[in-house]
């Protein structure tokens, strides 16, 4: 009986511990199963995390910068570039409460306006705005040559009267300015930003008018905000 | 020696369920009591985190864009998941934030809303309710309110 069995390799007693250690080799490979698993999960919850706070706070940033209400746009989508340039961070924070405890940074042209901290690995956003700069112009018009017409809209149009002899001046046909005696001096006028401007004197005016005007420039540029909170 | 053979299955077939039955429930209870109930917590966050964004930007969305607009009157479904992390919850609108309160306490949210001066912002939406957002014009301000019907 005893040489049956250790021809098989079981000796008498060591049965019970040898399906013991392999049940103990099993429960060992479904451990470490289980923990491969929750560090599977552990990794794809920390790849899922795309900070939604953040992202909504840059996409607010945007939005509300480029209002037609904010401060810094002239109209809807069309940046003031003076307002821009005078913009500071805790204006901006105004504008945008959800930037309140976030670091940020706005850049507009690849240019930097403003920034608080330092917003490494943060969230952008980035939308294609216009950035609009008023340029003065100066041109001299011959009086006596009766009418020009203005190459570029202008919402103002201001004029200089010391070199000339002027009773009336018109602005498409209406009269914008007008003294008997001559004009003298320098006058500003509104004039409408919807239409091309132009001036015609009366018939007996001499000299030189200098007329300065202010285009709108428009220039495109991507406007981008950081945030990372 | 033939009575004790008889024995040695059985006493190891009773260690091998011993241990078995141990390791399940050392297993079980790990994963009940302290990994699972974590991991509900910090999806719940995160989702917790999505919608209140979600929420913000509707609220905003619903605010007309010129303000100074003299009557207005605009009212806006908002969906909202039922449930996070298996229990309802509400989203308060309160000093010009918007805040999500959770019974349990790993799942928080809040984040400023981003609207002009003269809005005022409040109420409440009850999870699971239809979810509603009016903004009415009241004495040279905007009166945004979350409604829950």
């Amino acid at each position: 009986m005893s040489r049956q069995r250790s021809a098989v390799g079981f000796p008498a007693g060591g049965r019970g511990q040898a399906s013991l250690l392999a049940l103990a080799a099993a429960l060992v490979a479904l451990t470490a199963a289980i923990g491969l698993s929750v560090a599977f999960a552990d990794a794809a919850l920390a790849s899922a995390d795309r900070s939604p706070v953040e992202r909504r706070a840059a996409v607010t940033a945007t939005d509300r910068v480029v209002a037609p209400d904010s401060p810094l746009t002239r109209r809807a989508n069309v940046l003031d570039r003076g307002a821009v340039d005078a913009l500071t961070a805790d204006a901006l924070v105004d504008l945008v409460p959800p930037l309140a405890d976030a670091a940020f940074r706005v850049r507009l042209g690849g240019r930097t306006v403003v920034e608080r901290g330092d917003p490494v690995g943060g969230t952008a956003f980035r939308r294609i705005v216009l950035v609009a700069a008023d340029a003065e112009r100066t041109r001299s018009i011959d009086a006596a040559a009766g009418a020009v017409t203005l190459p570029r809209r202008t919402g103002t149009l201001r004029f200089d009267f010391t070199d000339s002899d002027v009773e009336t001046v018109r602005v498409n046909g209406r009269v914008v300015l007008h003294r008997d005696g001559g004009l003298a001096g320098t006058e500003s006028v509104a004039v409408s930003r919807f239409e091309t401007a132009r001036i015609t004197v009366d018939g007996n005016a001499t000299g030189t008018i200098r007329v300065s005007s202010y285009p709108e420039r428009t220039v495109k540029a991507t406007l981008e905000v950081t945030v990372d909170a | 020696m033939r009575d004790r053979r008889a024995v040695t299955p059985a006493v190891a077939k009773t260690l091998e369920l011993g241990v078995v039955l141990l390791f399940i429930g050392a297993v079980s209870a790990s994963l009940v009591g302290g990994v699972a109930p974590e991991y509900r917590a910090a999806a719940g966050d995160e989702a917790a985190g999505r919608v209140v964004a979600a929420a913000a930007t509707h609220v905003e969305a619903a605010v007309p864009v010129p303000v100074d607009a003299s009557a207005v009157s605009v009212e806006r479904r908002v969906d909202l998941p039922p449930t996070i992390a298996g229990a309802a919850y509400r989203v308060v609108a309160d000093g010009g934030r918007l805040t999500l309160s959770h019974p349990n306490p790993g799942v928080a949210a809040s984040t400023p809303l981003a609207l002009p001066d003269r809005v005022v912002v409040d109420g409440t939406w009850e999870s699971g309710a239809e979810t509603v957002v009016t903004v009415e014009s009241s004495a040279n301000r905007l009166r945004v309110r979350l409604v829950s019907r």
